[in-house]
């Protein structure tokens, strides 16, 4: 009995533990819920005005990231990170700022393009002078 | 009757008969000159416009179908023309015989001839009205290539039915050039031309795509089209479209054309694929709006039989 009662005891504190851990989380969640992170002021910034701007039209291109046709270089990088992924790491770390504005910049680009397509073409086609040159 | 009476009679029969005879030979005379004139004047005004057409084809400026269809009625009214050439010179040895011009001679060989020159001379105000019309057509700047353009978003082709009026406004100073000139024409038979030339830019068509699907329908089944089948058929579908539209605003403004019975509408529409639209520009690219155009073309032409 005096063994049943000390497990009961530590039951309750190890329940009393979990809970603490889980309502933060739990708290985490539905805040993450009820505002995502693309309503997160730095995204409002980019999407707003852009109704209608679906992913595919995000996503990104060989074009756009000016590499022209050379997919294998690509692929070449990649092989080199997998093969000395530790060595890679910090460069990596310290180069991540840099990216970070050079996306931002691309998915801004792609948002005006995409607004600008879906204001030229309402109708999927617009009817306008050949063009002289 | 006296002898005398008798001679007297006869003279008077002989210098009238005569003188039919010679009024008929100097009429001919004059008729078969004027219609000479008359031909090789008609003759150098379609050498001329003949001319201009093949100069604004060779310079791309004129749509390819209509270029041709005019050549072909100058053709027709050439030939036209040789005919009733055979029949003046005919006429013109006919006339070299007096006998040719006397009694039976005239009612049973030459008779013939002479009222088919009169036919043509007296069809020559519908004629002159019919080189008037071709004259002006190939006058026009380039058999009319409409200033405006119809440019699709990448990979689109269709034009919903809501927006027919988006097409309306910008293309009513051409339809309103049409009636004008098809009413100003209605006295004789003549045809409205309207030609849809679609293109596309050299995109490629991913092939798990949903255009890719819709292209492929078109094209021989069991056979993977390749780039540029894919983009004429989207330039084809373009020109379609857009040619569907019309019909149905030029059906709705029907009762705006006068004479219905001398005048027929013909549309046409054909996709150039991946050619450039425009000979002026020099600059395109691969993608580019400025390829994924329909460009239209018009013109009014007399029906020649």
């Amino acid at each position: 009995m005096k063994q049943k009662g000390l497990n009961k005891k530590r039951v309750n504190a190890s329940l009393a533990v979990l809970w603490i851990g889980a309502l933060p989380l739990i708290a985490f969640m539905f805040y993450g819920w009820m505002w995502p992170p693309h309503d997160k002021p730095e995204f409002r910034g980019f999407l707003s005005g852009s109704k209608r701007v679906f992913v595919d039209q995000l996503l990104l291109s060989r074009k756009d990231l000016q590499l022209g046709d050379r997919v294998n270089l690509i692929n070449i990088n990649l092989s080199k990170e997998m093969n000395h992924p530790v060595e890679k790491q910090d460069s990596f770390m310290k180069a991540s700022a840099g990216k970070k504005q050079v996306y931002s910049k691309i998915l801004q680009s792609k948002l005006k393009k995409a607004s600008y397509k879906q204001h030229q073409y309402p109708d999927g086609f617009i009817v306008k002078p050949l063009p002289l040159k | 009757m006296s002898k005398k009476q008798q001679l007297f009679f006869l003279i008077t029969i002989t210098l009238l008969a005569s003188c039919g005879t010679q009024r008929r030979l100097s009429q001919t005379v004059q008729k078969n000159q004027e219609l000479k004139e008359y031909i090789l004047k008609s003759n150098a005004t379609l050498s001329d416009l003949q001319k201009q057409a093949s100069e604004q084809n060779r310079h791309s400026i004129a749509d390819s179908v209509l270029s041709d269809t005019i050549h072909h009625i100058i053709q027709k009214l050439r030939e036209k023309l040789d005919k009733m050439g055979e029949s003046v010179s005919a006429v013109e040895l006919l006339t070299e015989k007096r006998s040719n011009f006397r009694g039976r001679n005239f009612y049973t060989s030459t008779v013939s001839l002479i009222n088919r020159l009169d036919s043509f001379q007296t069809a020559s105000g519908g004629r002159d009205r019919v080189y008037q019309l071709l004259s002006e057509a190939v006058n026009a700047a380039a058999f009319h290539k409409f200033d405006m353009g119809t440019f699709f978003e990448p990979g689109a082709y269709k034009i919903p039915l809501t927006a027919v009026d988006k097409i309306y406004q910008p293309f009513k100073p051409a339809i309103d050039s049409m009636m004008r000139r098809s009413n100003n024409y209605s006295d004789i038979p003549h045809k409205i031309y309207m030609i849809f030339v679609g293109y596309a830019d050299a995109s490629p068509v991913i092939s798990s795509g949903p255009l890719y699907a819709e292209l492929k329908k078109y094209l021989p089944s069991g056979t993977q089209p390749g780039r540029e089948a894919l983009n004429l058929t989207l330039s084809r579908l373009r020109a379609n479209e857009l040619q569907r539209n019309m019909k149905l605003i030029i059906a709705e403004n029907a009762s705006q054309f006068h004479n219905s019975n001398f005048l027929d509408i013909g549309y046409m529409s054909y996709g150039r694929g991946e050619a450039f639209p425009l000979k002026n520009i020099t600059d395109y690219r691969v993608e580019d709006e400025r390829r994924r155009v329909v460009v239209f073309y018009w013109s009014v032409l007399p029906v020649v039989e």
